[in-house]
């Protein structure tokens, strides 16, 4: 037994190594491309991009649903983006409460034809089509709810007339140049069919007129120790993902495609809950198959921000979800996985995510089980399991250290000092019980994916932007 | 205590350093780039008025700066603030600070800076030389059209376009083509500045000796330029050139020159053309061009299965006048193919007739 449980140590400390390690070798990637980013950014000649008038045009989809407290700051926001050509399709998939309702007193809007064609499948029947009467280039199609956000977003595909289209979440905020800066891999490089970029948490920071004026650490714990989540996952982890060539996820919260490759590979699943992962992994599917010659890209600047949630039973869905969505991701696209013919993301990507983001928390959370057996029956030698432990915890740590450092040392967005010390104190709780809890939510929706339980929208109680009146 | 004990004590002191390292590190950095920004504001300040009044002046003599600014901080600080005025400022203002930066030595400086090791050194040269449209640098900017480093590549691009000479179009298409090539978005916007004396020029890249990238863009650019003389060849294109996107793109390129010899050609695309983007741009094009003579190939094309063709035939059918807008009212009153795409552009009209 004795034994048992000490070889079970072992794998578990050599796991935890590997993990941190694999998040280290992506920030130490990221920095590297974050480096190259800001020494050049002097002449990425943005202006030029939104001066020419050959840049392609972007349609902005935004799905909201029961979004009533931030739908009219997301869609100022949203109007006001710097780009010479775009259209903002907002897609109101039934909601219950408001949202309709304040869009159309914000905007003006009125009943309008618009021709929707059925490139990719929908479920929920359009009801109508509204635009504002004077020429803001906006659209908003009502629809009939059917729980799942790929449907709105694919109403938004068909409704859409650029070349190119931009998902974003309806409770984001983009920069006004933000998209100037995620488009501008499609114009270098005629090889890139899709984008991503950095989302950040807004809760807490300044927002006027749809815009974070000043980014401040939330008060809240739990919004804290999402800041850094998303700092180390979303900026650094997919900055090192995207070098490596191997980016799988574009957050549906941000997100640019070239409009004919999503129509080219259906669409977003109407079935699953990863639909933003599914819709890359799809991509990367149809093209290498296909044999194209193509790139998906990630952008470490054009900021995207987003209310996050603000209490541990919002977070949990969210994260149930977010694994339930993996699963089902990785599911769909077994064939990829450690085959050859899909390069990178079928040897590297999909393995990754399936050892340690998919199973990750039944060996994080089967440890603290057998440790509490082990110590009963006397086998855990309690000093051994400290010093055990202490390890573990500190290389965690300094992996979190090391994205706040790359921040500090690159975009430094948090300006205070204070919230640089929320930020190194949010790394310290976020091994402390939190990190458990996320596994125990993991876990969860690692089975209601075995149980193969139907997708749904989910239900995010916001608490909106702190705007000054 | 085991070895293995001894091996995670180690781990764990090893750990805590690095952590205490990274801490002072950030720490430090923040504090430097503080301080460091504090300074260059305080300089700045003291520079700004100086460079300012300088530019109001009637004869301003460049070495007249000298007394007010000394040292090596002000004198960077009046570089850039110089430099970044420049894309700012048009006319004798912006000829006075070239004559600044010139006398300053920064020009000539960058010059050779074009052949710094680092790209980041290079492509910043490019992008102040075009900046301060120093046509002296021609010679430089073309080389690095063929940099190894595609960003300094697309700066010579940009920088060559601001120079605004029409003899760096040719080099500046076969950048297009070349193995280290420049993107077709800093291109165009690189010969847009450049202007309607690009035409010319432009007119020669849709000889088939050229790739289909570079016949595409050089029709695109000469209908945004307004390249009259080069209708003829655009409708050479639209009709026998191979690549569909070229045809497209010279289709647009004859709908915004707007000549009226071109709608036959425009109509036998529309009509004939197997290429679904050609068509819809064909039609557009007609719709630009206005009057009835397309229209028998737009009524056609109202009815097509292709959602957005007969989206811009509708579009482009209002353009014909009332005769159009009445087949768009009695094409919407049916369940025909178009009726949607009627109702969606004479909704359009309403509030406008309104």
């Amino acid at each position: 037994m004795s034994s048992v449980i000490t070889a079970f140590d072992w794998f578990v400390l050599g796991y935890f190594v590997l993990l941190n390690s694999g998040y280290l070798l992506l920030i130490g990637v990221a920095s590297l491309d974050v480096a190259r980013w800001m020494r050049r950014f002097s002449f990425a000649a943005h202006d030029d991009i939104f001066a020419n008038p050959l840049t392609p045009g972007v349609s902005v989809l935004v799905a909201a649903y029961n979004e009533e407290l931030s739908i009219v700051a997301s869609v100022d926001a949203l109007l006001g983006l710097k780009y010479p050509e775009f259209e903002v399709i907002v897609v109101e998939d039934g909601s219950t409460d408001a949202t309709f309702e304040r869009l159309r007193q914000a905007f003006d809007l009125r009943p309008v034809e618009r021709v929707i064609p059925n490139e990719v499948p929908t479920l929920g029947r359009v009801l109508s089509t509204h635009a504002p009467a004077s020429d803001i280039p906006l659209l908003v199609v009502r629809k009939e709810n059917t729980g799942r956000r790929s449907d709105p977003i694919n109403v938004g595909i068909n409704a859409a007339r650029q070349p190119l289209m931009c998902v974003v979440d309806a409770d984001s905020l983009l920069e006004q140049e933000a998209l100037l800066r995620v488009v501008k891999p499609f114009i270098d490089d005629p090889r890139v069919v899709a984008t991503g970029g950095v989302i950040r948490a807004a809760n807490g920071s300044r927002v006027e007129r749809g815009r974070v004026t000043q980014a401040v650490m939330p008060r809240r714990w739990i919004e804290r120790v999402q800041v850094l989540e998303y700092l180390r996952s979303f900026l650094l982890g997919r900055t090192g993902w995207s070098r490596l060539g191997a980016l799988l996820i574009i957050s549906g919260a941000f997100g640019v495609f070239r409009r004919d490759v999503v129509v080219e590979v259906g669409g977003m699943n109407l079935y699953t809950v990863g639909e933003d992962a599914e819709l890359v992994a799809s991509i990367h599917a149809h093209l290498r198959r296909a044999k194209r010659n193509y790139r998906v890209a990630f952008v470490a600047e054009p900021v995207c921000w987003t209310e996050v949630p603000h209490s541990a039973a919002v977070l949990g869905r969210q994260r149930r979800r977010w694994s339930q969505g993996l699963g089902e991701v990785l599911w769909l696209h077994r064939r990829m996985m450690f085959n050859p013919r899909y390069g990178r993301i079928g040897l590297i990507a999909l393995p990754y995510y399936l050892l340690f983001e998919l199973i990750g928390p039944i060996v994080e959370l089967s440890g603290i089980p057998i440790v509490i057996v082990g110590y009963a029956l006397g086998y855990v030698d309690v000093p051994f399991a400290v010093l055990f432990a202490a390890v573990a915890f500190g290389y965690g740590l300094f992996v979190s250290l090391s994205a706040l450092a790359v921040e500090e040392f690159s975009f430094h967005r948090y300006s205070r000092w204070r919230d640089l010390g929320a930020a190194v104190l949010a790394a310290v709780v976020e091994n402390i019980g939190y990190r458990q809890l996320h596994s125990w939510w993991r876990l969860q929706g690692l089975w209601r994916f075995i149980r193969g339980q139907e997708a749904s929208w989910g239900v995010m109680t916001r608490a909106g932007f702190d705007s000054p009146q | 205590m085991t070895r293995v004990a001894s091996g995670f004590v180690a781990a764990l002191v090893a750990i805590t350093a690095l952590l205490v390292l990274l801490a002072l590190a950030t720490a430090v950095r923040k504090a430097m780039r503080e301080s460091r920004d504090r300074r260059h504001a305080r300089v700045e300040a003291a520079v700004r008025p100086a460079l300012l009044s300088y530019l109001a002046e009637d004869e301003p003599d460049p070495h007249e700066l000298d007394e007010v600014v000394q040292g090596r901080a002000a004198g960077r600080s009046l570089q850039e603030l110089a430099a970044g005025l420049l894309t700012k400022l048009r006319g004798e203002d912006r000829r006075v600070l070239e004559r600044l930066l010139d006398a300053q030595g920064v020009l000539d400086q960058a010059r050779r800076r074009t052949r710094r090791p680092g790209p980041v050194g290079r492509a910043r040269a490019a992008d102040l030389l075009g900046a301060a449209g120093y046509e002296a640098a021609l010679p430089e900017l073309t080389r690095l059209l063929r940099d190894r480093d595609p960003d300094v590549r697309a700066a010579a691009a940009r920088a060559l376009g601001k120079l605004a000479v029409p003899s760096a179009v040719p080099a500046l298409l076969g950048s297009l083509d070349a193995r280290r090539a420049v993107p077709a978005g800093v291109v165009t916007m690189a010969i847009l500045h450049i202007g309607p004396e690009a035409a010319a020029p432009l007119a020669d890249g849709l000889s088939l000796d050229h790739s289909g990238t570079a016949r595409a863009i050089s029709a695109e650019l000469l209908g945004r330029l307004g390249g009259f003389q080069a209708a003829g060849r655009l409708i050479e294109a639209l009709g026998s050139d191979p690549e569909e996107r070229v045809r497209a793109a010279a289709a647009r390129a004859l709908g915004r020159i707007g000549v009226p010899r071109s709608v036959p050609p425009l109509e036998a695309a529309l009509m004939q053309d197997a290429s679904a983007s050609v068509k819809q741009a064909a039609a557009w094009a007609l719709g630009e061009l206005g009057g009835t003579r397309g229209f028998a190939g737009l009524t056609a094309a109202l009815r097509s299965p292709d959602h957005a063709l007969a989206r811009r035939a509708a579009d482009a059918l209002v353009s014909c006048g009332p005769l159009g807008v009445a087949l768009l009212q009695r094409t919407a009153a049916t369940d025909e193919p178009g009726s949607p795409e009627a109702r969606e552009t004479l909704g359009r009209l309403e509030p406008a007739a309104a």
